[in-house]
């Protein structure tokens, strides 16, 4: 008695084939929301953002106009104090006299009459 | 955050986990988009069982969600890892199934209904996993990811914990046992 012959195994390019076409589930809805609700319970919680709480000076600052503003007064103030701490005969008193002591009439005395045509065009 | 999202499929995994673990609503969503289907169909021709298949894709996805604070980016794949979780759960399962004869699995689910023109391809289907069921279990996972799921053998080696040559011995050895055993219905499958 002899055994049938093994048939021939399935050729490469065949099982190839068939292992490409084999069907793939789609998760189900429900599986979907199982899987979401384990996310939403175990997604970290993130904390919400610290608001720093607002100082004195940074109020009195937005009242003046923001920090720009308040950097524009203190340059000039500090210019000023300069100024005076270090070159006082700047002005002297001769000259401070001669500006509050000016009339109307010693001002316009000394115009000549080329003055009115320069005023005049501008 | 919404906006990365707009192009998601620009994002990489690592990218939506870093999402996720900063607080995204959506990333989660995406994520699972990416990850679980080919999880599924993985797991349930390991397992031959739909529902302890989905089971095993919800529980991977579950161990991804608590780790995602600790994901060093760039560190792993973030897929490799996930099939990696997915096919120890598989296995632990299999091995809790060791008792259960193959009769007494239930045949796979069919997932599309009963047209007469894809009666073939459903036979083929049943006899293709069929046939993988007669594999021994790593050279199942070997052949399934590699040729089912389109994973590189560096990928498999990874998710398998074993090296690349290893992983070419595994899908070939079990190619030719499928062909060996498949060799009888060639013509009642019409390959």
């Amino acid at each position: 008695m002899t055994r049938p012959p093994k048939p021939d195994p399935l050729d490469d390019a065949a099982l190839d084939a068939l292992l490409k076409a084999a069907p793939k589930p789609q998760p189900s809805a429900a599986l979907t929301a199982r899987i979401l609700r384990d996310a939403a319970t175990h997604q970290p919680q993130t904390p919400a953002p610290v608001v720093p709480e607002r100082g004195l000076f940074a109020a009195l600052a937005d009242v003046l106009g923001g920090w720009p503003t308040v950097g524009g007064l203190a340059t000039a103030t500090l210019a000023g104090l300069y100024i005076g701490f270090a070159q006082p005969d700047l002005l002297s008193p001769a000259d401070t006299d001669f500006v509050f002591d000016l009339t109307e009439e010693d001002a316009l005395s000394g115009l000549l009459p080329g003055d009115a045509l320069f005023f005049e065009e501008g | 955050m919404d906006m990365a999202l707009d192009h998601s499929s620009q994002v990489t995994d690592d990218a939506l986990l870093a999402l996720y673990a900063a607080g995204d609503p959506l990333a989660a969503s995406e994520l699972t988009a990416r990850l679980a289907p080919r999880l599924l169909s993985f797991a349930n021709r390991m397992l031959r069982d739909l529902a302890e298949a989905e089971d095993v894709v919800q529980d991977t996805m579950l161990r991804l969600w608590k780790m995602a604070p600790d994901w060093v980016p760039g560190a792993a794949k973030l897929s490799t890892w996930t099939f990696r979780v997915a096919s120890n759960l598989c296995t632990d399962r299999l091995r809790k199934k060791r008792g259960v004869g193959l009769d007494d699995i239930a045949e796979p689910v069919s997932e599309t209904p009963g047209v007469e023109a894809q009666l073939m391809q459903d036979e083929r289907a049943t006899a293709l996993d069929a046939a993988l069921q007669t594999l021994p279990d790593r050279q199942r996972q070997a052949v399934v990811l590699r040729h089912i799921e389109g994973l590189s053998n560096p990928d498999i080696a990874e998710i398998l914990e074993i090296s690349t040559e290893a992983v070419e011995s595994l899908t070939a050895r079990g190619k030719r046992a499928l062909a060996a055993t498949l060799a009888s219905r060639k013509e009642e499958l019409g390959l």
